[in-house]
């Protein structure tokens, strides 16, 4: 007969208990141990660059050259965050500099497109110009730069140069509404109403809902003289844009060039309601008060 | 004699004076159709686009490159449908 075990103890299960249990203590300690004399190689094994590299040489060249580039991302992250806050001089500082340290692609063309729109908003539009003209030399592609090119000559009041510079964005990007648009404007200005007709017609049919291409295009139908097409465009433009009150002031001057008196006299009155604008309400009411009854 | 001079006088006042209004009146409308039509102008110049961040316009956020490319109106950023800037 077998000698019972001490009171207390089962022999099937308790010892081996114990065992497993030490054993799974100095596999997990173990494992504790390997975890942690790998973790550094484990960090080392990402590959994942630094925001600023450390450099790999001593070469005082190559660091004097990995300095400049470095000076004209953070310049240029520095007159970024200086124009979304709409602090224009400091952020024109910055590209200045940028452009002395004559950065590659693709901050070259930003530094001189970020110093446009810094100098325009000073109402520098001469410099500004020039700033888009170069962003566009190191990069024709530059369609926000051949965009803005257009906006500052307009600003400037230099119109064939505006034209010039619409037509080399219309050319380049012949989809672009922004493009349509620019050209569609220049050539309104420069009493081109064909050309501007054909460019706001496009933009029309892409998006028949757009109030504004129905005004210019009234514009460009009145210029050629042709005052019903104008009136109906205006129509349409007003049933679009209730509170387009720019639009009744047009609608008003063709019907009284049409001698509407009585008519036109109800479309400045629609506009001076319809508009919060001072100077807008202002102009539609003396129009309505100088029509003679 | 001098009844017909005063009647001339008055007569040639009136005339005048009638001419005179009615060249003020046609001058005045001439006025407002030419202050009318001044202001048949083309919609407004659109705004600037925004600046660019250093990683140039090829980044895949750079929006005013978007706005430049877009077919669509709405992406365009131009000028709003009151013909507000």
């Amino acid at each position: 007969m077998p000698p019972r075990p001490p009171r207390g103890t089962t022999p099937s299960c308790r010892p081996t208990t114990a065992l497993l249990s030490r054993s799974f203590v100095r596999i997990i300690v173990s494992l504790a141990i390997v975890l942690a004399a790998t973790l550094p190689l484990v960090a080392r094994a990402q590959s994942y660059p630094g925001a600023a590299p450390i450099p790999r040489t001593t070469d005082p060249a190559t660091l004097h050259r990995l300095a400049t580039q470095r000076e004209i991302v953070e310049r240029i992250r520095i007159g970024f965050r200086a124009e979304t806050n709409g602090q224009w001089a400091a952020a024109a500082a910055e590209f200045v500099r940028v452009i002395a340290l004559d950065p590659p692609e693709p901050q070259g063309s930003t530094a001189y497109y970020d110093l446009g729109n810094a100098l325009a908003a000073q109402s520098d539009y001469a410099d500004a110009a020039t700033a888009f003209e170069r962003a566009i030399a190191r990069d024709p592609g530059f369609l926000a730069a051949r965009a803005n090119l257009v906006t500052v000559y307009l600003l400037a009041g230099n119109v064939p140069a505006a034209r010039a510079a619409a037509d080399a964005f219309l050319a380049i990007a012949p989809d672009s509404a922004r493009a349509l648009y620019a050209r569609g404007i220049t050539a309104l200005r420069s009493g081109d109403a064909p050309t501007a007709l054909h460019d706001f017609r496009a933009l029309s049919s892409a998006d028949p809902s757009y109030a504004v291409a129905h005004y210019d295009i009234a514009i460009a139908e009145q210029q050629l003289g042709r005052y019903d097409d104008a009136e109906r465009e205006l129509r349409t433009a007003i049933s679009l844009s209730t509170g387009y009150a720019r639009a009744r002031i047009a609608l008003g001057a063709v019907l009284l060039h049409e001698g509407r008196k009585d008519e036109a006299r109800v479309a400045f009155d629609d506009a001076a309601q319809s508009t919060q604008d001072a100077a807008l309400r202002t102009l539609a009411t003396s129009l309505r008060d100088a029509i003679a009854r | 004699m001098l009844r017909f001079g005063r009647r001339l006088a008055f007569g040639t006042a009136l005339a005048l004076l009638t001419l005179a209004s009615a060249g003020f009146a046609r001058a005045s409308v001439l006025a407002l159709d030419a202050l009318a039509n001044a202001q048949l102008q083309s919609s407004a110049i659109p705004s600037l686009l925004g600046p660019v961040n250093e990683l140039g316009r090829n980044g895949w956020q750079c929006y005013p490159e978007h706005a430049a490319k877009a077919a669509a109106r709405h992406d365009a950023e131009l000028p709003a449908d009151d013909g507000a800037p």
